[in-house]
Parts: C-alpha cells; sequence; structure tokens
C-alpha cells in the first residue's frame, strides 16, 4: 500500500514506538510535523479506513497491522515496475553503474531480491 | 456615485488596459499592466475619482450617473432608496438580483477557498529549509497536489507536490518563482480581485479582467525566474515538466494557473528590458490613469454632493470654494447665462451682516460651499454677499444653522421635508413674509427650478421639476446679508407618486 508523507510519520511513530495512543501521537505528530489535533484525528481515521492501523478502545490505542517490511518490500517492487519496467536487472545494472554497490551489498541484495521473489 | 457608475468607469478602463495589453504585453513590463489592474480595482471599489482637466468625462455631457466629485458621498442608490423605501417599503428587484449574484459568487470563491485549506492541514514540512528563501517563508510538502502553490497572506507557506522526485534545479525555479509571487503580494492582490469580481459579478469586462489580472501575475513571475537565472531555457524546461498539474487552484498563487501554453509564448517574447520600455510603460500608465481614471473638471465635479448630503448628512468636509469666497472679488466668473432662474443679482456689496447664530460653522460650510459651486450659474450673488465680512472666524460666518434654526432678524419658514415630484410637474408654496424672499435650488442640470416671488406680505415658492435627482431647495430674504435656509427637499422621480 502506498504511503502517504503523512501517513508514513504515523506508522514510523508506530512501527518504532509499537502501539500508542491517539493523544500521544498527537503530541508527537504535533512535535514533528507541526500537525493539530484536528488534523491528526482525521488522519488516524483514515489509516484505519484503510485498514493500516486498528484501533483498540479503552483510550484509543492504535496498534499497526502493516509492517515496516511490507511497505518497503511494495515500495521496492513499485520502484522496479516504473522504473526499470518490472526488470531487476536493469535496476541491478543502473546502481553498479553509479558505483553504489560493492560486491559485499551487491551479495545481500540478491539475497533479499530473491527472497521478493519467492513471497510474490 | 452609484455601483452602476463604478462599473461602467471602471470598465471603460479595464477596456482600455485590455486594449493596450493585447498591443503591448510583450513590449512593455508585465509589472505595468499590474498597476493598471491596481487602478482599475480601486476605480471599482472606491467611489471617488480625482477631477482632471484631461479626463475622458469631460467630453460626456454629464448625466447625472456620470458626474462625480472629490468629496466622498452616499451612493445615490442609497439616498434615493430612502424615499423610494419609505414609499414602497421593499427592495428593488435589480438590487436583489445583483445581491443574490454577489453572495453566489462570494460563497463560491469562499467555498473552494476553504476547502483548499482543509487539504493544506495535512501538508508535511521539508526537512531542510531551502537556502533561497527567507526564513518566515514556511516550504511543506502535499500529498495529492498537482503544482506547486503558494498561500496565505502573512505566513507564506509554499506547497510542493509531494511523491514526486523533484530535481534540484526544478526545486530551484520553483522556489524563484514563487518567492516572487510572495514579494509582489500576489495573494493580496488575488483577494482584491476576487472582491472586485464579486461586487461586479454583473460586468463581463471585471471577469475579464479577473482572468488577465491572474495571467499577468504568472507571467511576471516567470520573467523574474528568468531575470535572477540569466536564461530561459533551463525554466523554460521546467515549466514543461510541472505542466502536468492536476489542481489548478484559484485562489493560492500557484505555479501553473493559466495555460501554460500562454505562459511559455511570453516567456519566448520576453525580452531584457531597456529604458525605453521602461519609458513607455510609464508612459502609457500615466496616460491611461490620467484619462480614464479620472473624471472632468468644474461644473461635473460640484454636483450630487449636496443634493445627496445637504440636508441629510452634514459630514462633509469643508469644501476648496471657501477659500476662493474669502477673496471678496465678487468674481462672478460664471457666465452660463442659460439659467432662467430669477435670481437677481443683488449688489456684491458687503453688508454688516446679522449676528452669529449657531454652532460649528463647519457644519454650515458644506452645505454652502456646495450651493454655490454648482449654482454657479444661479448664486452668484450668495457668495459675494458675506465674501466681504471680514470673516474673522470662517469664510461663512452666517451660514444658516443646521436645519430650523431661525436667524433672529427676518423670519424663516420652516423645513417642510422632502416634496416627491414627478418630471414637469409643479408645487408652490407660500407663507408670509415681511420681505422679499429669493429660492434658490441646488441642480447642476439646470432643469429644475425654484421660483420666488412676492406680494402683499406673501411670499410664494414655486418649484418645477425637470428632471430626477433630489435638490435641496432653499430661500433667502432678497437683502444682502442674510443667510440660506433649507425649504425643503425636492425629490424628482419618473414614478407615478408625489405628495
Amino acid at each position: 500500500m502506498r504511503l502517504t508523507e503523512g501517513e508514513r510519520h504515523i506508522m514510523e511513530l508506530l512501527w518504532d514506538n509499537g502501539p500508542m495512543s491517539a493523544k500521544e501521537l498527537v503530541a508527537a505528530l504535533w512535535a514533528r510535523i507541526e500537525w493539530k489535533k484536528t488534523t491528526t484525528y482525521t488522519m488516524l481515521s483514515r489509516c484505519i479506513e484503510k485498514g493500516m492501523i486498528r484501533r483498540e478502545d479503552p483510550g484509543f490505542r492504535c496498534v499497526p497491522i502493516i509492517t515496516r517490511e511490507a511497505v518497503k518490500i511494495e515500495e521496492t517492487q513499485r520502484l522496479i515496475e516504473t522504473e526499470y519496467g518490472g526488470n531487476v536487472d536493469l535496476l541491478m545494472t543502473a546502481l553498479i553503474g553509479q558505483g553504489q554497490l560493492s560486491a559485499a551489498k551487491l551479495k545481500k541484495l540478491y539475497e533479499t531480491l530473491e527472497r521478493m521473489e519467492d513471497d510474490a | 456615485m452609484n455601483l452602476l457608475t463604478m462599473s461602467l468607469t471602471g470598465g471603460v478602463f479595464i477596456g482600455v488596459t485590455l486594449l493596450l495589453r493585447a498591443i503591448f504585453q510583450h513590449i512593455v513590463p508585465r509589472r505595468a499592466f499590474l498597476s493598471l489592474w491596481l487602478v482599475a480595482n480601486a476605480l471599482l471599489l472606491i467611489p471617488l475619482r480625482l477631477p482632471t482637466p484631461v479626463s475622458i468625462y469631460a467630453l460626456v455631457e454629464a448625466p447625472a450617473p456620470v458626474a462625480q466629485s472629490f468629496t466622498v458621498q452616499v451612493t445615490d442608490a442609497a439616498a434615493q432608496a430612502v424615499p423610494a423605501a419609505a414609499a414602497s417599503a421593499s427592495l428593488p428587484v435589480p438590487t436583489i438580483l445583483w445581491l443574490l449574484g454577489a453572495v453566489i459568487v462570494l460563497g463560491c470563491v469562499l467555498f473552494a477557498h476553504a476547502k483548499n485549506l482543509r487539504q493544506f492541514r495535512f501538508a508535511v514540512p521539508v526537512a531542510e529549509h531551502p537556502a533561497v528563501l527567507p526564513a518566515r517563508v514556511r516550504v511543506k510538502r502535499l500529498d495529492g497536489l498537482g503544482a506547486p502553490l503558494t498561500y496565505g497572506l502573512f505566513r507564506p507557506t509554499i506547497l510542493l507536490p509531494a511523491g514526486e522526485k523533484l530535481t534540484e534545479e526544478q526545486l530551484h525555479h520553483i522556489y524563484l518563482h514563487e518567492l516572487c509571487h510572495i514579494r509582489h503580494f500576489d495573494v493580496a492582490r488575488k483577494y482584491v480581485l476576487l472582491l472586485t469580481l464579486a461586487i461586479h459579478w454583473f460586468n463581463p469586462l471585471v471577469w475579464g479582467m479577473t482572468y488577465a489580472a491572474m495571467q499577468d501575475m504568472e507571467m511576471r513571475c516567470d520573467a523574474c525566474v528568468v531575470q535572477a537565472l540569466g536564461a530561459k531555457k533551463a525554466y523554460a524546461t521546467t515549466l514543461v515538466q510541472m505542466e502536468t498539474g492536476k489542481m489548478q487552484r484559484i485562489l493560492e498563487a500557484g505555479f501553473s494557473f493559466c495555460a501554460t501554453n500562454n505562459r511559455l509564448k511570453a516567456l519566448i517574447r520576453l525580452k531584457k528590458r531597456s529604458i525605453l520600455s521602461i519609458v513607455l510603460a510609464l508612459v502609457l500608465c500615466a496616460a491611461t490613469i490620467a484619462v480614464f481614471a479620472t473624471d472632468a473638471m468644474g461644473l461635473a465635479a460640484a454636483d450630487p454632493a449636496p443634493a445627496v448630503s445637504a440636508p441629510q448628512e452634514e459630514e462633509l468636509p469643508p469644501e476648496e470654494p471657501e477659500p476662493p469666497k474669502q477673496e471678496n472679488t465678487p468674481t462672478v466668473i460664471f457666465d452660463e447665462p442659460e439659467e432662467p432662474k430669477e435670481e437677481e443679482e443683488p449688489e456684491p456689496i458687503p453688508e454688516p451682516e446679522p449676528p452669529e447664530e449657531e454652532a460649528a460653522p463647519e457644519e454650515e460650510a458644506p452645505p454652502k460651499p456646495e450651493p454655490t459651486p454648482e449654482e454657479k450659474p444661479e448664486e452668484p450673488k450668495p457668495e459675494p454677499e458675506p465674501e466681504p465680512e471680514p470673516p474673522a472666524s470662517e469664510e461663512y460666518p452666517e451660514e444658516p444653522g443646521p436645519i430650523g434654526t431661525l436667524p433672529t432678524e427676518a423670519p424663516t419658514p420652516t423645513y417642510l421635508g422632502e416634496i416627491h415630484l414627478t418630471c414637469g410637474a409643479t408645487w408652490s408654496y407660500s407663507f408670509s413674509a415681511d420681505r422679499p424672499y429669493i429660492a434658490g435650488l441646488n441642480d447642476y442640470t439646470g432643469l429644475n427650478h425654484a421660483i420666488g416671488s412676492y406680494a402683499n406680505g406673501l411670499q410664494t415658492v414655486t418649484v418645477i421639476a425637470g428632471a430626477p435627482g433630489s435638490y435641496p431647495v432653499w430661500v433667502a430674504p432678497s437683502d444682502p446679508g442674510y443667510p440660506e435656509s433649507y425649504l425643503l427637499t425636492l425629490i424628482v422621480t419618473e414614478g407615478e407618486y408625489e405628495e
């Protein structure tokens, strides 16, 4: 699922800190991105609708449903689809060409990608 | 001056500006047209006009609506709506329609604006504040935003589309463009434009101006960027790349408001500023403003003001004519002899005047000077009369007091209030008097008359209605040195009711 900037901030807070109450989220988001209380609450409702978080009710606790890993993988796949026509090799070539990959890194990357292909 | 007049004269100004813009827009800096648009807005929002000898309206035979004066006036509509309302107790249909239109336009604008603002809440500040922007400008990213824009009058915020990878260069261009908007207060200009639109929604030229002005704002900012960068191509590329903007917003000064095509064309034809182009711009602006944003001097400059204000409100500032009056020259410069009024010219011989009577001479000043300038053809005498009196304090020491105050020396008929007549009707009033009185009527058109006749201790005043409007009628003993007092206000309509 595609995360907007705001949603990403919310999820990161939850991934980093575990389930938080809405009040805590409001304070944290205000500190991070200057979001007002109403804005945060609206965004939380949207996240709940989209199935990204779950609400637990003594005290409006927000529990993440999607995981960081899942989002990462999805974004990477999207990147490969859009920019490299679904062709992972092209991505690899690009990264090598940019000099961003060392042999060790490359190896690790291939392992991750194989895992992705297994899941998909 | 009423709304229609403002709209008409404003419309003329807009038309001229649009024409000049069509011819000169690629020759003269955009700023010229933006200044002219500001003036146009002023013309449409403020019922004042500066009288100038070169005004185009000097050529127009002043029918009541076009004539204007430098003093602030209650709108004719309001003044005449009062008697009308008194009689019919309901709003006229055109006013209701206008109100409806204005509310609709304003409603749409405000609704769209509110909707946008609700979306903008979800924007997220960028990690690092760009160096090119001043600290007070905030930069945020917003998901779902089609094209960069700036909003906020006092705390400007630039919004960038989120989720799109923007290169450093593109960002640089965007920041420069938006900064230009901020520096020139384009957000405020848009608010003013939309306010004018809401009020003058019925005038198609105002719609034309709104569109043209918004275009001009964008193009001016494009020109600024190109000037700052020193080259056109890179920026033009950015423009094209940004063109895929989904949400084009009206209120916020956006990066791609109008058809990007026009902006590209303008960019292509953009030339460096030269002294010549600037001079040309100044000349065009000055000429346009002098001729089309002003009003005729002289007669026209003096009229409905008194008609509306005299008995009704005495709030007008003392007028220019006063000082001249003090010159003690019975300078009857006005030789419009066609005034068939009965005013006999009394000798402009100074007379010691009756004791001073009332309060604020200031309050008197307005009603007095008013009748004078317009009455030029009719009342040269009231002028010379009081002049000689050493105006120790003010020029018109013996101004008639607030309506109803009686000078102790000569009996004054009480104020009769409003007399409603239709065009062509006449009406007479008699009061007993120990001396003959002259009657006068403040009417620059010269179509309405007040005539006095005295016989056997009875003074009769006859008013003849000739043209619609509101005209104070005054009387004064024909002996020099007596103040005028208002007898009645003649309201002439073309309708059917009569008092």
